[in-house]
């Protein structure tokens, strides 16, 4: 009769291994996000930029086992802020928000703060950061301070190519004259342009979306301004048609400075053979992956950091990881 | 055109009246959705004859030369041509036996010159699809000719020609593909009083060729002059077929305002 | 002389082409240091005015036939895309090629199909399909730039076709804008095809009276124009070296102002090819010309719109006073 006993309590003992093997094992699948779900807003739209925004923010999602949706309003302030008061009816775990105006942001996300929903923001910032906005956290790149260092990256060229800094004549080529990001990045530039001692002001050529017309149009200022010695591209579009435009006005690399952003493959081009000092990589996918871990870290922890995700310059030299990654969504 | 070998002797031009009629419609029926528009029309047109067709508006005259064009088909009814059954499915039936309709706006391409015009959909070519230029030139200005229009350039563009002319070339480009069976699609509205003249020329012209005409028409004083016979269309039925002998202007005008077929 | 001109070019072209040169001559002269005429310049114009032409030739066809098609816009990118894709796959030049023609045509045969059969207007259905093939070109790229290097070398025979030079110098571009605008121009001016294109344009119903299959006409039409756009679609895709999602952005009205400066008439039924291929380079070198001139280049777009109005308003009042 002992032994039956000690099978009973041998089975009962296995039996309860047998069960919570798989269960520790199953727990082990269980990601540290899981069941979180974090909105962002923003006023993005579809393009190369929010493409690799949304990228990040899957990525870490994916690796959070959270949920995270995107809204992109496309540069409509209405339309901006009524999906933020969705997002707040949905009672997310988290919000992070492009801060696109100064005051017209203040009272949502206070009020969201104060119903206990954590509000970060992302992408772009009130003009006096935490002073101007109750927002809890922000991560994020300056535009202006990007303009600054593509500037100064291109001056500095133009410097050491012997170019009579204080003289120099500059120019940018934008797709669409007036919109924001031309506007701030222009600004930026001139941050440099002082810094430098450059006289003179920065003229803005119209070359629109298209690739063909913003060729053409760049061709004929360049061929017009023979005197030209820098020349930015404001955009994507604009800074991939500045090596044509410079091949087809007959200059040399070297004769006219340029510098612009993103890595399109017409810049890669440029970058590589000397048409190009640098381009802007605006690492914005790092903006929307840290805008998911910190809403986590957030809601986990109450962590709330400060995160720059800076303007990183590619030139010639660290350009092949770039090449790399670009098809995949990741710069 | 074969096509229009008939089985009875062959007719000579010009000698209207012949025994077998060129165009017979027979218990002529259409309807469109709810409204009788023909209601048991028998109407023909003999060889080298004008018929002047009649009837105030709504009467089913536009209808009656569909049918006959191939633009529409009759509900009920039987056409002959030459005497023999037909069946005039679609306008390129009618073109093939030989019936072209000339139409109030003259189916004519405005900004295009007079020779394309009357060349239209139907280009002479030089192989591989290229126009014969010259012909076309050439074979218009002749038929122009042949009707009494004295235009001097065929590359003249029909926007800039009369309203009389622009019915001329409308006119010319049925004769030159011999049609045997011209309907007139109110050719006068419109036109100057010296126009109508001329259109009304053009009219004797064709029968001349030994071409039969159906003239439609409200101008009662206009094609009182050319036609030889009159089928007068009120609401949908036919009020009277009467030779001119047999009639004046006063009793058609009666007939047609009247609106109620005649007791004979 | 008039006449040989009026005959060969079609009265408006002919006013066109006095236009034309008055516009070279001015900027010649005016342009900073006689840049208009440098060698620079003028091979730029060369190799970048044809983009526009070449789908402009197979658009003022199309409005000669009467109808529009705006949709020219989606057509390039979607070419783009569709060639880029294939190279992506290692398909051998050739069927890339190929295979990115069908795509041009089957969407022309589409659009065509639409036009006729629906009955309605044109401008409406082909905004229609621009809008819903362009949702699609940026959904399937999530408007990612695709680099084709990786795939296709440098000096490859398609890129020397395409991109190249001419004895070093002739950009090869306005070469095939030539031999397009020549083929057209035969086909139109001296072929069957071409008068049934006109009269369906000048009165449709008069043309399907007199026998002429007009929707089918309009179809042809169509497809040549869906080829037309592959064709530079593939083209401006090797010279940028990418495909982008905003290839051909704003072409569907540029266009159609190429034919209505060359002298097509918005009504249908008027029009030359002599006069699309003028119109074309009469644009761009408004464009050009004000840039070299010095004109604001921040607000070039004012200047080209204006000079846009002002030349098709000459352009009627000068037919109209002439009586034709």
């Amino acid at each position: 009769m002992k032994n039956k006993k000690l099978m009973v309590i041998a089975l009962v003992t296995l039996f309860c291994f047998a069960v919570m093997v798989p269960s520790v094992l199953f727990a082990k699948d269980d990601k540290p996000g899981k069941g979180m779900y974090f909105r962002l807003v923003t006023h993005g739209g579809n393009d190369p930029f929010w493409a690799v925004f949304q990228q990040g923010m899957r990525d870490a999602a994916n690796e959070l086992g959270c949920r995270a949706d995107i809204d992109l309003a496309g540069s409509d302030l209405q339309l901006q802020q009524k999906r933020f008061q969705e997002a707040v009816a949905m009672r997310p775990d988290g919000i992070a928000l492009v801060i696109n105006d100064s005051t017209l942001w203040d009272k949502p996300v206070a009020d969201a703060i104060a119903k206990g929903i954590n509000v970060i923001g992302t992408n772009n910032d009130d003009e006096q950061g935490s002073a101007g906005n109750a927002r809890l956290a922000y991560i994020g790149q300056n535009e202006r301070r990007a303009g600054m260092m593509i500037g100064r990256a291109v001056f500095e060229a133009a410097k050491k190519s012997g170019k009579n800094v204080a003289n120099l004549k500059v120019a940018a080529a934008v797709e669409v004259p007036g919109a924001n990001y031309g506007v701030v990045r222009s600004s930026g530039i001139k941050d440099a342009m002082k810094e430098y001692g450059i006289k003179g002001d920065i003229e803005i050529i119209d070359a629109t979306l298209e690739m063909t017309t913003a060729e053409s149009r760049i061709t004929s200022y360049v061929i017009a301004h023979s005197d030209l010695d820098c020349l930015f591209g404001l955009g994507g579009i604009t800074t991939d048609r500045i090596t044509s435009a410079l091949k087809n006005a007959k200059k040399k690399p070297g004769q006219v400075l340029a510098g612009g952003f993103d890595a399109t493959p017409g810049t890669l081009t440029g970058l590589e053979t000397n048409y190009m000092v640098a381009s802007i990589d605006q690492q914005q996918y790092l903006q929307g992956y840290f805008s998911v871990y910190v809403l986590y870290l957030m809601k986990k922890y109450g962590f709330a950091p400060q995160i720059d995700t800076g303007g990183y310059l590619i030139t010639k030299d660290n350009i092949e990881l770039i090449k790399k990654l670009s098809p995949k969504n990741i710069r | 055109m074969s096509d229009q070998k008939s089985a009875v002797d062959g007719k000579t031009a010009g000698a209207g009246g012949k025994s077998t009629p060129l165009v017979k419609m027979v218990n002529i029926h259409k309807s469109f959705g709810k409204v009788n528009a023909l209601r048991d029309i028998n109407f023909h047109v003999d060889h080298a004859e004008i018929v002047g067709l009649v009837g105030d508006n709504g009467a089913g005259k536009s209808t009656l030369i569909k049918i006959v064009s191939g633009f529409h088909r009759a509900d009920k009814g039987e056409i002959f041509y030459e005497g023999e059954k037909v069946n005039i499915n679609t306008p390129k039936d009618a073109k093939r036996l030989g019936i072209e309709t000339v139409y109030q706006e003259q189916a004519l391409a405005p900004h295009v010159s007079i020779a394309r015009n009357v060349f239209m959909g139907r280009e002479p070519t030089k192989g591989l699809g290229f126009m014969d230029r010259k012909k076309m030139d050439e074979e218009s200005m002749g038929t122009l000719t042949k009707l009494g229009l004295r235009i001097k350039d065929p590359e003249a563009v029909v926007e800039a020609l009369s309203g009389g002319q622009r019915q001329g070339v409308a006119i010319a480009r049925v004769l030159y593909f011999e049609a045997k069976l011209v309907i007139l699609d109110e050719p006068t509205i419109a036109l100057s009083v010296k126009e109508s003249q001329q259109v009304l020329d053009f009219t004797q012209q064709l029968k001349a060729q030994g071409i039969s005409v159906i003239f439609i028409t409200h101008n009662i004083f206009h094609v009182f002059q050319v036609a030889e016979r009159f089928f007068i269309l009120s609401h949908g039925e036919a009020l009277t077929d009467v030779k001119k002998e047999d009639t004046n202007i006063d009793h058609l005008i009666e007939l047609i305002v009247s609106g109620r077929k005649e007791k004979k | 002389m008039q006449r040989i001109v009026n005959r060969f070019f079609g009265f408006r072209a002919s006013f066109t082409l006095i236009v034309f040169i008055a516009l070279l001559v001015f900027f010649g002269i005016f342009s900073a240091d006689r840049s208009f005429f440098k060698v620079a310049h003028l091979t730029a114009l060369a190799r970048l005015a044809p983009d526009l032409g070449i789908v402009a030739l197979g658009v003022g066809l199309l409005m000669i036939a009467g109808e529009f098609d705006l949709s020219v816009a989606s057509t390039i990118p979607l070419s783009s895309f569709v060639f880029t894709k294939l190279l992506g796959w290692g398909s051998p030049l050739i069927i890339c090629l190929f295979v990115t023609f069908i795509a041009g045509m089957l969407v022309g045969f589409l659009n065509g199909m639409m036009v006729t059969k629906t009955k309605l207007p044109s401008f409406i259905v082909t905004l229609g399909t621009m809008l819903f093939w362009r949702g699609l070109i940026f959904a399937a790229s999530r408007m990612m730039p695709i680099g084709i290097r990786a795939w296709l070398d440098f000096g490859s025979w398609l890129e020397k076709m395409l991109v190249g030079s001419l004895f070093g110098v002739v950009p090869v571009q306005i070469l095939w804008f030539l031999f397009f605008a020549i083929i057209l121009g035969v086909l139109l001016h001296f072929h069957r095809f071409g008068n049934w294109v006109f009269v369906t344009g000048d009165n449709v119903t008069a043309a399907r009276a007199m026998g002429v299959n007009t929707d089918g006409v309009k179809i042809a039409c169509y497809v040549i124009l869906g080829f037309l756009c592959s064709f530079m679609g593939v083209m401006q895709n090797i010279r940028i070296e990418s495909f982008t999602a905003n290839q051909g952005v704003g072409f569907e009205l540029k266009a159609i102002a190429s034919a209505v400066v060359g002298g097509t008439a918005l009504m249908g039924g008027i029009g030359s090819i002599p006069g699309i291929f003028l119109g074309t380079l009469t644009i761009q070198i408004i464009e050009n010309g004000l840039i070299l001139m010095g004109a604001p280049a921040f607000g070039i777009s004012a200047f080209i719109g204006a000079a846009i109005i002002i030349f098709a308003v000459l352009n009627v009042a000068a037919a109209r006073v002439s009586g034709k």
